[in-house]
């Protein structure tokens, strides 16, 4: 059973869905139900992460149901609906989303979906009620529907031994969402290694065909790791589940993982990262003028998501020397009460806290909090704290997140030069 | 109208139509009719519903919780909404599966407890959404017994998202609620005017409270922006008057009813001509009709030059507002040269369709919110040179190699809105270096054939 929210920061299962289909280019969203719903969604993301693809907000087909259809069923509304968006907007896929209205009705997704597909249409559907599970739900199962829509049907190729495909990183949840499947994909290259983003710029529906093609499967967030199974027992490819692929020099670990999964030489791994903490290094001399005139061993909070507080809290701890105070992680499934953290966040921080609920997290940071590390749901409980506040999250409404990185060494640089005019009151 | 607990859909009311492409003239004779045959569409994009218009309009309601009562995803909008420290409180039910089989009375109730706990406001509203409406779940009786539990007014705001196909009717249904439970009776009048405004800009409201300054009449603006206690007391004011009559017709007809507050009916002030008319209309009512005739004179002049030497004479608009607002705007862009080349606006009824009169008979409108492969299609082929719309639906034009005008984060009423508009199309004109990029680099994701068919290829007559 879940509880009500305070101040709610995501959206639901349709709306993770269908921010998850607009990253890929040429997948085309149907939504089955009432109107408004991917517009709520479209204002949210314009907040700050952006607003992707060709297909999105007003431009989203959707069959705006309305009393009569929702009375007697929106069946045939649907068939119609389906059969003129193959007709106006340009697509390699089409995937129809039903919604609450639709499902609570019992409209006959399967069929109307399979009538298109029999017509030669690629197309698909996701039953993506608001009310059964949430926007990570509407990703890890739209996601799956997308791998399915591959198996056996994508051409036959041979398996590129130094290819991987990155899960877990969710387009427009997570904030820097761009930034980071493209620091992974330059950390690759550095190796020889290629990668399929499968979201974002250049990302359509004919790069998810290579996905069964890749070597390996490499995920950096818990929502990826359903994907990663169904490719395993499909392909028999082999993942890597990092839960913390890192931030400065935390991202050794993953890097040497990755690169022992695919069998890069042990010489090729080192120079880069030699070559990559030289430049860490030369950014934390700059750094260690300001760290010392405003002393930045703060006493802070984080908060966002899981992959998100493991990669700032152990990097803001080891190497810049703040001290946790809590940690809340807002993405997880079920009750809040009975979450079990990682082990390694529980060596760094004694109060791990879960809750997507603005006003319960607002009550469990402490007085001596100097920094609040989360989104702009955070700025009152940060300014009742007399605290800065460092949005490392959505919502946030300041500025448009498109180059924003916080993964790998990229990750760490943008992070001081950002947390650098932290103490100058500016 | 405020003895009924719920306000009839605009369809059912105001005869609104929301799917139409034609002329004015044929417009008019659909709209003429007692009993309208209205247009569906085949295929659809989304658009804003009911429960986005009531949300956003609450939110900005001062001293009060709002909370959605259904799925998660229906509240998100509010996200939208934050600056800085200054943001709504907002809550949602946040129903899941069992909720919708085994109802939620206990959830909205806990809800409503915490909320009122939590920030003791002055008032909480309960927003409907589809989900608690399919299931019929009680939410009046669940009002009654807290409202015997807490001081607090607890508000039900009867959306649905599915009864009306008109955006506007959240408004309306904000409004009712806003005139039935919070507009307190008052017989003794003192000298102010209620303004109200639904959607116009903060700027916008700016300088129409400069001008109303001007006429040395006292506002109070409403329910935009203003706190519950400026709803609560609005029915002391001599008279009231809206931005946009249609927009804000429920809240007029309320507070006449409660408390005798007289309309003042008027166009919209924007343009010249409308800024007058509406300025002229505040001037009758409050006996200041030669300080208004100075004001608009003084004001005006600075408009001579532009309305004489027709600076933008040759060029073509289109305008994508709603139809007050659209058809004023109109008149106004003629005045200084433009030729009107459609109109999109997101509904048309018996409240607003006056305002056609003063367009040419010939005038393409298509009326639907949204729809932009609809529009997509019009503006390819009649090509014009500037497109004016809001903030989410203009700037996708410049692929055309249209200058889009997004007047949302900008003044457009009165005399200051008629010159910062001219002073935008200007360096717009002339400054198009960013859309002729999107012009040459991007592209829509619409179908040729789509776009070489009629562009009312799919509003079709509903079949009964």
């Amino acid at each position: 059973m879940t509880a009500e929210i305070g101040k709610t920061r995501y959206g639901c299962n349709l709306q993770g869905a269908l921010s998850t289909l607009e990253a890929v280019e040429a997948v085309v969203p149907i939504i089955h139900g009432t109107a408004g719903l991917g517009i709520q969604s479209f204002a949210a993301n314009k907040s700050g992460n952006g607003i992707v693809g060709s297909i999105n907000g007003y431009s989203v087909p959707s069959t705006n149901m309305y009393e009569k259809q929702i009375v007697f069923g929106g069946g045939s509304r649907l068939r119609e609906q389906i059969k003129n968006t193959v007709r106006v907007i340009e697509g390699q896929l089409y995937v129809v989303l039903s919604g609450v209205e639709s499902e609570m009705i019992s409209d006959d997704v399967v069929a109307m979906t399979q009538e298109i597909t029999d017509q030669g249409y690629a197309a698909a559907y996701y039953k993506a009620p608001g009310f059964r599970g949430h926007a990570r739900t509407g990703y890890e199962e739209v996601v799956a529907v997308l791998l399915d829509q591959i198996a056996g049907k994508a051409p036959k190729q041979e398996r590129e031994t130094k290819s991987v495909n990155i899960f877990g990183i969710i387009p427009q949840q997570d904030l820097y969402w761009q930034g980071n499947l493209r620091e992974i994909q330059r950390i690759m290259g550095s190796l020889g290694v290629k990668t399929n983003r499968l979201f974002g710029d250049g990302e359509d529906w004919q790069s998810w065909q290579s996905v069964p093609a890749a070597a390996l499967n490499v995920v950096v967030s818990k929502w990826g790791v359903k994907a990663a199974e169904n490719l395993r027992s499909t392909y028999g490819t082999p993942y890597v589940f990092i839960e913390n692929p890192g931030l400065g020099p935390d991202t050794d670990n993953f890097v040497e993982i990755v690169g022992e999964q695919l069998g890069i030489s042990k010489n090729v791994v080192d120079n880069f990262l030699y070559s990559e903490k030289k430049k860490f290094d030369y950014v934390i001399r700059q750094f260690a003028e300001y760290y010392y005139s405003y002393d930045f061993r703060r006493k802070i909070s984080v908060i966002g998501e899981e992959s998100k507080v493991i990669r700032y809290g152990e990097f803001l701890k080891k190497y810049l020397g703040m001290q946790i105070k809590t940690a809340v992680i807002t993405d997880y499934e079920g009750d809040s009460q009975e979450q079990q953290p990682v082990k390694s966040l529980e060596k760094i921080i004694s109060d791990i806290v879960y809750s997507d609920d603005t006003e319960r997290i607002e009550e469990k940071l402490g007085p001596d909090n100097e920094i609040i590390f989360g989104s702009e749901l955070e700025a009152g409980a940060a300014a009742r704290l007399n605290a800065e506040l460092f949005v490392i999250g959505n919502p946030q409404n300041r500025e448009l997140a498109v180059s924003g990185v916080d993964i790998g060494y990229a990750g760490a640089i943008a992070l001081i030069e950002k947390i650098s005019r932290i103490g100058r009151g500016i | 109208m405020l003895e009924e607990r719920k306000i009839l859909t605009r369809e059912k009311r105001t005869n609104a139509v929301t799917a139409y492409q034609g002329s004015k003239k044929e417009l008019q004779a659909v709209t003429a009719d007692q009993e309208i045959q209205q247009r569906i569409r085949t295929f659809s994009q989304d658009k804003k519903d009911e429960v986005y218009e009531a949300l956003r309009l609450l939110s900005e309601i001062g001293d009060t919780v709002v909370i959605v009562h259904g799925v998660v995803g229906t509240a998100i909008l509010e996200t939208s909404l934050i600056h800085g420290q200054e943001q709504p409180i907002w809550y949602s039910t946040n129903l899941d599966e069992r909720d919708t089989i085994l109802g939620s009375d206990e959830k909205l109730r806990d809800t409503v407890r915490r909320a009122y706990e939590k920030h003791q406001p002055k008032a909480i509203f309960i927003l409907g959404t589809s989900v608690v409406a399919i299931n019929n779940d009680d939410i009046s009786t669940v009002i009654l017994e807290m409202q015997e539990e807490l001081p607090v007014k607890i508000i039900s705001i009867y959306t649905d998202g599915f009864k009306s196909k008109a955006e506007i009717n959240g408004i309306d249904i904000v409004l009712h609620a806003l005139a039935k439970y919070i507009l307190a009776e008052y017989g003794e009048k003192i000298n102010i005017v209620d303004i109200i405004s639904i959607t116009e800009s903060r700027k916008n409201l700016g300088e129409l409270e400069r001008l109303t300054g001007r006429l040395e009449i006292k506002c109070n603006i409403i329910p935009q922006f203003s706190c519950l206690d400026d709803i609560t007391k609005a029915g002391r004011a001599e008279a009231a008057i809206a931005v946009n009559s249609d927009e804000a017709e429920v809240l007029l007809s309320g507070l006449q009813e409660k408390s005798g507050v007289k309309s003042i009916i008027s166009r919209v002030p924007i343009g010249i001509e409308g800024t007058a008319a509406w300025l002229s209309a505040l001037g009758d009512t409050f006996k200041s009709a030669d300080r208004a005739h100075a004001v608009i004179e003084e004001e005006e002049r600075f408009f001579a030059e532009y309305l004489k030497n027709k600076p933008f004479a040759g060029k073509k608009v289109f305008i994508a507002l709603p139809i007050r607002p659209a058809a004023e705007l109109a008149l106004f862009l003629r005045g200084i040269g433009f030729e009107i080349s459609g109109i999109s606006a997101p509904y048309i009824d018996s409240l607003n369709k006056d305002a056609l009169e003063i367009l040419p008979d010939d005038l393409f409108i298509k009326i639907g919110g949204g729809q932009p492969f609809e529009l997509a299609n019009i503006l390819g082929k009649i090509k014009p040179d500037f497109y004016i719309g809001t903030d989410g639906s203009a700037a996708w034009t410049a692929v055309l190699g249209i200058i889009p005008i997004s007047v949302s984060q900008m003044t457009l009423y009165g005399y200051k809105g008629a010159a910062e508009l001219i002073e935008r199309l200007r360096q717009a004109q002339t400054a198009n270096e960013f859309g002729n990029y999107l012009y040459k680099n991007d592209s829509l994701p619409y179908k040729t054939s789509w776009l070489k068919k009629s562009p009312d290829w799919y509003v079709k007559l509903e079949v009964k």
